[in-house]
């Protein structure tokens, strides 16, 4: 299963990476909108996580571009305190998940295990 | 003569020359030095950055006890710079994560001591050291160094106090509050709803503290326990903080009206009312909008005499947009038909009917 974690936060972006890896998940890292983007276009993803507070594009831009490109993947969105209306926007534009931080990447993990099961 | 006094000047404008030339050498040399030796810094900061992240990362991932190599980070760990930087990093991830993750970075704190570090901030004389130091032990829930942060409730300065004052309530819950009983100096607004946002519970043995502030001498602390009464609803205090409606500072009994409007009761209404006469505009004007809320008819004459009679324009505006909600709108249209009615009257009840309109 490939994964897509888009984080600008480097310390969120490696624990997440570490973590999925070594539970047997192959994983694309980017560290902005634009790039995430980019790699959705050109690979099959499984799954997306992504921070909604991005350079470049954001979270919502992401759905946004899915959408127009029609590629219907599970997408799991991690947010701050505070922003809850981007969270119903994102929901209304697709979002399967979302995490608020502080984030237990243990639960991140069970999060992932539900949607690749669906 | 003239020939020796030109060479003169000739030799002595080459030794200007030169010695302009050399002080702008010595200047490019100082800047390419200090540029490389910033690029240094820089670049060993970034090293170490990713060095402590990748630790932080195995931590939260494998847990802070599988270290497999541990001599180079021990050797980095004696450095200052590198132990600052470490405790830095551990404080910006607590938070990011929760759950067990959170647990393991408060490990690492433990078990590389790096409570020396921020302990060593608090005996620093610079306010932000000092506070850095405190948010780092608050952060890390160091609750073994409170006596540590105690010492900083009375300090001279308000940043710092406020921070030791959040420590103490953020470590110790409603026990932290302590301190208010004998705080003489002034909580800013922005302090109060920090610390009021920390507090998730009062346990049932904290009503006599509660108490004791609201006699405190300190203006801040009355503002402050009497917005904690509001936001826990301790109905028990509702007489005491009736007693606040008469009290010399005008800020408290502002805050006062709030909190009864919070606590309200069936005599809520009546006990503004009966001290309504005896306020000044700026509490009278809280009790009006508290009325107006409250869409009780029984004050339809009330709102009609503050409407003709105030001298405050917005208790006018505020009794016209009552009665508008009580349903008097034809009395007020037939107002503004009189013709004895004054002009900035008729201005303040159409004012009131645009806005309720909108």
């Amino acid at each position: 299963m490939l994964i897509l974690i888009a984080e600008d936060d480097e310390l969120i972006l490696k624990t997440i990476e570490y973590k999925l890896i070594k539970e047997g998940y192959s994983v694309i890292c980017t560290r902005n909108g634009k790039d995430a983007i980019e790699t959705i276009k050109n690979t099959d993803i499984d799954l997306i996580i992504t921070d909604i507070m991005m350079p470049f594009a954001s979270g919502t831009e992401i759905l946004a571009a899915m959408k127009t490109l029609n590629k219907k993947i599970p997408v799991i969105m991690l947010s701050s305190m505070g922003q809850e209306e981007v969270v119903l926007e994102a929901f209304d534009l697709g979002a399967s998940d979302f995490m608020v931080k502080p984030f237990s990447p243990n639960e991140l993990l069970l999060r992932i295990k539900k949607l690749s099961n669906l | 003569m003239i020939g020796l006094s030109l060479a003169i000047g000739v030799h002595n404008l080459f030794l200007a020359l030169v010695a302009v030339l050399f002080i702008v050498l010595a200047l490019i040399g100082f800047v390419l030095i200090y540029g490389f030796y910033r690029y240094r810094v820089q670049n060993r900061i970034n090293v170490w950055t990713r060095y402590i992240d990748m630790k932080i990362t195995e931590a939260i991932v494998n847990g802070s006890h599988e270290d497999l190599d541990e001599s180079v980070f021990n050797r980095l760990m004696k450095r200052s710079s590198f132990r600052s930087l470490f405790l830095e990093r551990l404080v910006a991830s607590e938070k990011n994560f929760s759950g067990v993750a959170h647990v393991e970075i408060r490990n690492l704190f433990v078990k590389y001591q790096l409570h020396l570090e921020a302990l060593k901030r608090l005996n620093q004389r610079k306010s932000y050291m000092i506070i850095g130091g405190i948010q780092e032990l608050t952060a890390m829930e160091a609750r073994e160094f409170l006596p540590e942060i105690e010492r900083f409730l009375h300090y001279k300065y308000a940043n710092v106090y406020h921070e030791a004052q959040y420590a103490m309530v953020a470590l110790k819950g409603f026990e932290g509050f302590n301190f208010l009983k004998t705080f003489s100096k002034p909580i800013s607004d922005w302090q109060q709803l920090r610390l009021l946002n920390s507090i998730v519970n009062i346990p049932d043995t904290g009503t006599e503290q509660v108490m004791e502030w609201l006699d405190s001498q300190n203006t801040t602390v009355v503002v402050f326990t009497l917005k904690l009464i509001r936001k826990f609803q301790l109905f028990a205090f509702y007489d005491r903080v009736k007693e606040c409606l008469y009290h010399q500072e005008v800020k408290v009994r502002v805050q006062a009206v709030r909190t009864l409007q919070t606590l309200e009761g069936f005599s809520t209404v009546d006990d503004l009312i009966e001290s309504y006469d005896s306020q000044p505009q700026e509490i009278q004007l809280e009790i009006v909008k508290v009325l107006k809320a409250a869409k009780d008819s029984r004050f339809v004459e009330f709102f009609k005499t503050q409407l003709s009679n105030h001298t405050l324009a917005s208790i006018r505006i505020i009794a016209a947009e009552a009665l508008i909600a009580l349903g008097l709108k034809d009395y007020l249209i037939e107002l503004i038909n009189n013709q004895e009615t004054s002009e900035e009257l008729i201005l303040i009840v159409k004012h009131a009917m645009q806005v309720k309109r909108w």
